[in-house]
């Protein structure tokens, strides 16, 4: 788990590597309104949406990267949402983008 | 005479004159083109044929506009700037003078976009301003573009075509001015459905003295069906067709379409017969080139002098 | 500033196919600021290739760096070891950037990632659009501005055609029609009166239909 001041932080090569070696990469972001930046969390969408896009290009399951919006107090919702991405990652099977082990 | 051509002795002589417009073939069949020009015969002064029209590839102009000639019938064509460089035209122009052609309607023509061939090159080396200048030049200076004398001249009566209804609407008139001062001896106007805005623009032409200037022809076009009114409406840049026409062509019904159509073409003939500074009319019935023979005739403009 | 956008991922992958070991070359100049091949793409096509190939059991070595300028002997000298030690180089600068790579090291391969589209400004982040077309003889005293030769789809110098509708070109509905920009700049400046005069034929000599042109300053040279 990568810790970051705020999710407008992560770069989209950040991202990419991420993927290089792994099956998945989740991102949790403050509310929409909620940004303490003002707009970090709206420049980590656009980032997201930029990815999705080459991962589409290059046919790597572009699920395999996901955004989700909580606040800092919700950790139930953080703990239902990593299952669930980690459970549709395991239906997705090993990322065929990474490198051999 | 500037050409000598039958339109041109019509117009100077003061007929109010009529000519039709046909558009080639695809293909290389001759005797489409005749048949179509057969059909003309004896109801227009002249008859337009299209240069690659919406830039969709077709015979060209010249070649059967030099048809339509060999058989007594007068052709005015059409020439525009997106295929043709200087060196081109000119050269086309010698030909078409010599094969007997002496109309010439200069068009700045349709983007390639729009045609069959979209991912062609564009010439535009000139503008239709700059076309029209350079026939003038050819004709009464006897000179190339390039200021070289031609030893003998085409002689063209040179034409030009003009949107009044398109934007913007004050610079319109501005256009047909430059058109003018370039050098054209006539001018067909885009199709008229709304008579009331076509005479706000002739006064306006008027103002400016052009319709002593340049012989006006008002272009008309019988409708088929109140869906083709719809879609000139809704869908062809630089068209005004008033609500009022597409509700008389939708109230005569799928039966009297094509009679209602040809009632509303011979209204407005009438009506713009009787504004002052239009020399004449312009018919386009393209792919209805057998309607003309009634307009002409219906609409009182038989026999041609 | 020169405008380009990638090229299409597959056709970049059919390029560098049989290649093991290549090397991304980026610049940091107008195709940084049009976003197509700064370091920033360059390092995301690195990554995407790479994974590419991961996938299709054909794994790639890619080296990466970009130069401030790639159209420049000074700055593409500092890529010499990376070219050597590489089979290809994958350019994401302009087309000039690709050619100057090969004059200066003629015996290296190089692709070109990038398709440079135009001359043109950022109007926003995110929109760049034409401006000029390097005709070589400038008419912009003449239109208020506007330049005519580039944003007329038909360069006209007497516009404009039948087809202007709503100050849009007939060619397409978000384009505006130069002609309706320059009689509306014109009329904003009291020069009206500039749009009577007929512009003679173009000089399209000093242009590319010239053949490819060169200017030498003697004046400049060392």
């Amino acid at each position: 788990m990568i810790k970051v001041p705020c999710s407008g932080k992560i770069e989209s090569i950040h991202i990419m590597r991420a993927l290089e070696e792994g099956d998945g990469v989740v991102i949790y972001a403050c509310h929409k309104e909620a940004c303490q930046f003002l707009r970090g969390n709206l420049r980590a969408e656009a980032r997201l949406a930029y990815i999705k896009n080459i991962l589409k290009e290059i046919s790597i399951e572009e699920e395999r990267v996901q955004m989700y919006y909580l606040s800092p107090s919700n950790g139930v919702k953080f703990t239902r949402t990593l299952s669930t991405f980690y459970e549709d990652l395991k239906s997705l099977g090993p990322n065929a983008g990474r490198a051999e082990e | 005479m500037k050409s000598g051509s039958n339109l041109e002795k019509i117009l100077c002589a003061g007929h109010f004159a009529v000519t039709a417009e046909l558009g080639p073939p695809k293909s290389v069949s001759a005797e489409v083109v005749y048949k179509k020009a057969e059909t003309l015969k004896g109801y227009a002064d002249a008859v337009n044929i299209t240069d690659c029209q919406t830039a969709i590839v077709r015979m060209s102009s010249i070649a059967a506009g030099s048809m339509l000639a060999s058989r007594g019938i007068e052709p005015i064509i059409q020439m525009t700037c997106r295929d043709r460089n200087r060196i081109a035209i000119q050269s086309d122009l010698l030909g078409a003078s010599a094969l007997g052609v002496k109309n010439l309607l200069c068009l700045t023509g349709d983007h390639q976009k729009f045609g069959n061939h979209p991912q062609s090159k564009n010439v535009f080396d000139l503008d239709s301003i700059q076309l029209i200048k350079m026939v003038k030049d050819m004709r009464d200076e006897k000179k190339f573009q390039c200021g070289e004398e031609i030893k003998v001249e085409p002689h063209f009566f040179i034409g030009a075509a003009e949107n009044p209804f398109s934007e913007p609407f004050e610079f319109r008139v501005l256009r047909l001015a430059k058109k003018v001062k370039a050098g054209i001896d006539f001018v067909q106007t885009q199709v008229v459905y709304n008579v009331e805005k076509f005479s706000k623009w002739m006064e306006m032409v008027r103002e400016l003295g052009l319709h002593e200037k340049v012989f006006i022809l008002a272009g008309v076009a019988p409708l088929k069906s109140a869906g083709m009114a719809k879609y000139m409406k809704n869908n062809v840049p630089g068209m005004d067709v008033p609500d009022k026409i597409v509700e008389r062509m939708t109230v005569a019904g799928k039966e009297k379409a094509k009679e209602e159509g040809v009632n509303i073409c011979i209204d407005i003939i009438d009506q713009v017969k009787e504004i002052k500074g239009v020399a004449g009319v312009h018919i386009m019935a393209i792919e209805w080139e057998e309607i003309v023979p009634e307009i002409v005739e219906k609409a009182g403009l038989l026999p041609r002098p | 500033m020169i405008v380009g956008e990638r090229k299409p991922m597959q056709e970049i992958l059919d390029m560098i196919a049989d290649h093991k070991k290549i090397f991304i070359a980026g610049c940091g100049t107008c195709v940084a600021v049009c976003m197509a091949g700064g370091d920033k793409e360059v390092s995301i096509l690195s990554s995407a290739i790479k994974m590419a190939r991961n996938k299709e059991n054909k794994p790639i070595e890619i080296l990466e760096q970009t130069p401030l300028r790639q159209c420049e002997w000074e700055f593409v000298d500092e890529l010499k070891d990376k070219i050597e030690a590489c089979e290809a180089v994958l350019s994401m600068a302009c087309g000039i950037g690709v050619q100057t790579l090969v004059e200066r090291f003629p015996k290296v391969i190089v692709y070109p990632a990038v398709n440079t589209t135009f001359l043109g400004l950022p109007e926003e982040q995110g929109v760049w659009s034409e401006r000029c077309g390097a005709c070589g003889n400038c008419v912009l005293d003449k239109t208020g501005g506007i330049c005519p030769i580039v944003r007329c789809s038909k360069s006209l110098l007497n516009g404009p055609c039948g087809g202007s509708q709503d100050g849009k070109c007939e060619v397409d509905p978000e384009v505006d029609c130069a002609w309706q920009l320059i009689y509306d700049r014109l009329k904003t400046l009291g020069k009206l009166d500039d749009l009577t005069e007929i512009l003679p034929p173009k000089d399209w000599s000093t242009g590319r239909d010239g053949g490819p042109r060169k200017i030498v300053r003697e004046d400049m040279k060392l």
